[in-house]
């Protein structure tokens, strides 16, 4: 098994190369998305608490072969870790699979617009897959449950670790940081 | 002399910020990429790095000493063999990050040029770049200032790392003021490429 910072750094790279065959403009469409997507996770399902809420209630109605999933740690934080990167791939998707969020306009030619593409499609997995490992990590790492995760972070990891961007942005910033963001690319997107 | 950490990143902001004005936002977005790439080479790779360039300073000081053309090169080789590395103490390695950070900038500064050549023209006492419109120069002199941002990010805290130095340059607080802006960094870095993107997009379809 390898490292989980091999893994991140991999699927960002595949991330940016799927950025370079798709094209900025379409990448800034995920890039909306998914800045949706993170602050749905971290303000309503994290911060206001909606995901206890549905774990709770989940918990009423669930057969007994199933509630520990939804009562007991780490099974309850396995499911939580699920649920976000399921919502994600689920918004990203969206994005992916549409062209209502693609931005107008040509792209540039030659080797500016393929370091774009590229700089977005980077963007793009540091956000998403970034986003996925903060939740994981914040739970403590309840993949080990399926035998994904081993052992204790290495120093490169740490490292990493501290450059996603919910651990970037103090706390008290990440919601008006992402709204910011939100409304700056919807503005950029009607203004074209 | 006795700076404030105002003073520094003052200073610095203007020569940065000077220097993304002239060159326009593409270039300096080159370059960003450029100084992230220093930033991993010389975080990951330093102890390859640093092994390779022992290595390399024992064969030259092998080939120095005519151990290429000897007729018996293992007994120069067991004198080289036992010389003490290039790079061995902290504040070797210390110099040596610095001088591999600072050349891997200057050639990103180098290659954004080379990618993007133009003509120059005067401009005042200097000489800028004909090319970038004056929104490009005004995109420039914020990646500019981000640029310097990330470089004094990197390099403050090594090269000076104890409060006070030669020229009570208060290191702790501009490490501090630097480390809690970082968020605003990558916040104008996502803006500019967002903005630059778009804007060098044209709306024929």
């Amino acid at each position: 098994m390898q490292p989980i910072e091999v893994l991140w750094i991999s699927l960002v790279l595949i991330f940016g190369a799927i950025g370079l065959v798709r094209g900025f403009r379409r990448e800034l469409g995920v890039t909306t998305s998914v800045f949706v997507a993170m602050y749905i996770i971290s303000q309503w399902f994290e911060k206001r608490a909606v995901m206890d809420m549905m774990l709770g209630k989940a918990a009423r109605v669930a057969p007994a072969a199933f509630s520990a999933l939804v009562t007991e740690d780490p099974k309850r934080a396995l499911v939580r870790c699920a649920f976000y990167t399921l919502f994600m791939a689920f918004m990203v998707f969206i994005s992916y699979h549409g062209e209502t969020l693609t931005f107008d306009g040509t792209p540039p030619k030659g080797l500016a617009g393929l370091l774009l593409n590229l700089m977005v499609g980077l963007l793009n997995g540091y956000l998403i897959v970034g986003t996925i490992w903060y939740y994981l990590d914040k739970y403590n790492y309840p993949t080990r449950l399926l035998g994904l995760y081993q052992g204790e972070l290495s120093p490169l990891a740490q490292t990493l670790r501290s450059f996603l961007l919910f651990n970037l942005i103090p706390s008290n910033l990440v919601e008006p940081v992402l709204i910011f963001f939100i409304l700056f690319l919807i503005i950029m997107r009607v203004i074209r | 002399m006795t700076l404030t950490y105002l003073h520094v990143l003052v200073a610095v902001g203007a020569i940065f910020g000077l220097i993304g004005f002239l060159r326009g936002v593409a270039r300096e977005v080159i370059t960003t990429i450029g100084i992230i790439a220093a930033y991993l080479i010389v975080g990951w790779g330093e102890p390859f790095l640093i092994g390779w360039t022992n290595k390399l300073f024992k064969m030259a000081i092998f080939a120095a000493r005519g151990g290429l053309v000897a007729d018996d090169p293992t007994a120069i080789w067991a004198q080289v063999r036992d010389l003490p590395p290039l790079i061995e103490t902290s504040g070797e390695k210390l110099i040596f990050r610095l001088v591999v950070f600072a050349a891997l900038v200057i050639l990103a500064y180098i290659v954004g040029n080379k990618l993007l050549p133009t003509r120059k023209v005067p401009f005042g006492p200097l000489a800028i770049y004909a090319g970038p419109s004056f929104l490009s120069r005004l995109l420039g002199l914020a990646a500019g200032l981000m640029n310097g941002y990330l470089i004094a990010y990197f390099v403050i805290p090594k090269a000076f790392p104890e409060p006070e130095t030669v020229i009570k340059l208060p290191t702790g607080a501009v490490v501090e003021f630097l480390s809690q802006n970082l968020p605003l960094v990558f916040i104008g870095l996502v803006v500019i490429l967002i903005v630059l993107g778009l804007w060098g997009a044209s709306l024929k379809k």
